[in-house]
């Protein structure tokens, strides 16, 4: 068995695979990567099934060393990636020995980063999944000193063809949904500001993005709570939007006035604090 | 039969139905009803169902259904599939000790009702568990005395302690952890209700009939006891 250590932690970073399914009637969340069409070319790369658990890294990344020869692959966010000190790139499959350092440098483009190796990491399943999140698992990121194992069975793999990611995935502003259920509640002024304006990203972190536009009203709007999922759009009483994430709760009290497409979640996973996004209005 | 009023689609694979937008347990009664059905006669397309007051979610296999397919297919449900529904009771010791209830003080002024009232009303009514949301193990549980109804605080408490019992408008309920929130504590339950070590991670059951029961400082001493030695064990009512 190889072991992955953490010498420093990195800003927030954990083990996400694609997401914890079957338990939201007790209340808990589905989780699972970000941005997932990364982590699913992440894993595509060095040959694992694309529901293995891999490393979502979060703008700053951790200091790693690799104990056992492995093979590795980054996607998603560019964050500069080195080993041994040299620069690497992403979407590639790079082969690990004994004794290699991962670092990671200044943020390129985007804003998570995923490192799949092969054969998947070492680490409990609570509740069919790996994804870290408390309460459901003890811890919900990585801390200095960590260890993480894995299955240290590299065997070579002929190749090493660099995938090329779609462009649009990190610079594209615009987040493709599909009207909520309360969508219609809104007057048609709140519509066209909602669908001709920018919004600038707030808060946010993996339950939530804040999203905001001073143009937008304040409401009083009364409802009972009710399902919301991953890419629901929620209209606070500010006005303000909140695109609920991975993490978020199951049910809410909000109007849900947009639902984000699985494809736009994953763009808006790669963006962060003061970029902007419009909405696209597309048919269910 | 109330029936449901719409069948939409949320996004690319989850279906919502919506019942008359109110809180009863008839409309819960019917979404169990349906659920169960939909499950028995179509679990195979089907990823995950939960639901709220008057909405049932259903995550679909897009691989194996669509939304148009799997709407026909419920509009034509056979709903004898969903007949045995049996809610069961379950008692949850509460300890009201001021230690604990630390809001029963300002409470009982602003409703206007001494403390041992409101641990008289809160403790002889039975409570029916109709979803959990919010958190992991938080369960929204209707039943609430009118005399007990009192807005949330203005300034949410940065920390509420596990295990807390509290009301918050219209309703009670248990934190299943230290979380930030808004509603009055008035007792404790030493009793986890969420156990990420267990399968089900919750014993309660959409439906069931949750009691509380007062107990001591004592008692509640005695059953963090038997908890740490692993003796305690919570079991539904006879009778069901």
């Amino acid at each position: 068995m190889g072991k992955v250590i953490f010498q420093s932690s990195g800003l927030h970073t954990s083990l996400q695979d694609l997401g914890r399914y079957g338990f939201r009637k007790y209340g808990i969340p589905i989780s699972g990567a970000m941005d997932q069409e990364s982590s699913k070319l992440a894993n595509l790369l060095v040959k694992n099934p694309a529901d293995k658990a891999v490393m979502e890294v979060t703008q700053i990344g951790p200091e790693l060393t690799f104990d056992e020869p492995t093979l590795i692959a980054i996607t998603g966010a560019d964050l500069s990636p080195h080993l041994n000190g040299s620069p690497i790139t992403n979407n590639k499959a790079i082969p690990i020995r004994s004794g290699d350092i991962l670092t990671f440098g200044a943020p390129k483009r985007g804003l998570r980063t995923y490192m799949s190796i092969k054969g998947g990491f070492l680490y409990e399943t609570v509740m069919n999944s790996q994804s870290m999140f408390v309460p459901v698992t003890p811890k919900a990121k990585f801390t200095k000193g960590n260890q993480l194992g894995y299955q240290a069975n590299y065997q070579s793999i002929e190749n090493f063809a660099t995938i090329r990611t779609e462009e649009n995935h990190f610079e594209n502003p615009s987040l493709a949904v599909f009207p909520g259920p309360e969508f219609h509640w809104l007057d048609q002024t709140t519509q066209s500001t909602l669908l001709n304006s920018e919004f600038t990203i707030g808060t946010n972190n993996r339950m939530g993005y804040q999203l905001s536009n001073t143009e937008m009203p304040t409401n009083d709007f009364q409802m009972l709570t009710s399902p919301v999922i991953p890419g629901t759009i929620q209209l606070t009483p500010s006005g303000k939007l909140m695109a609920l994430m991975r993490d978020a709760q199951v049910t809410g009290g909000y109007p849900r006035i947009l639902q984000l497409t699985e494809k736009s979640i994953n763009r808006l996973a790669q963006k962060g604090s003061g970029q902007v996004v419009n909405f696209n209005l597309i048919d269910i | 039969m109330i029936g449901f009023q719409s069948i939409r689609q949320l996004n690319e694979n989850t279906l919502v139905l919506e019942w008359p937008e109110n809180i009863g347990p008839d409309i819960l009664s019917e979404i169990l009803h349906f659920e169960q059905a939909i499950i028995k006669s179509h679990g195979d397309l089907i990823n995950e169902t939960y639901h709220s007051y008057h909405a049932l979610a259903i995550q679909f296999h897009r691989d194996q259904t669509t939304f148009e397919n799997l709407k026909k297919r419920i509009s034509h449900l056979n709903l004898d599939f969903g007949t045995n529904l049996t809610p069961a009771t379950w008692e949850l010791p509460v300890c009201y000790d001021g230690k604990f209830g630390t809001d029963l003080e300002e409470m009982s002024k602003r409703i206007g009702l001494a403390k041992e009232e409101i641990i008289k009303i809160h403790s002889e009514s039975t409570y029916t568990l109709y979803f959990y949301g919010f958190l992991p193990g938080f369960m929204y549980l209707g039943g609430l005395d009118k005399r007990l109804y009192l807005n949330r605080k203005s300034t949410p408490d940065r920390s509420v302690k596990s295990g807390s019992v509290a009301i918050g408008g219209t309703q009670t309920g248990i934190y299943p952890m230290d979380s930030p929130g808004g509603w009055h504590v008035i007792g404790k339950c030493p009793v986890s209700i969420f156990n990420t070590t267990k399968s089900p991670p919750c014993k309660m059951e959409p439906g069931d009939k949750i009691l509380f029961r007062p107990i001591s400082i004592k008692e509640l001493e005695q059953i963090n006891n038997q908890i740490e030695q692993g003796f305690y064990e919570l079991n539904p009512n006879k009778n069901g």
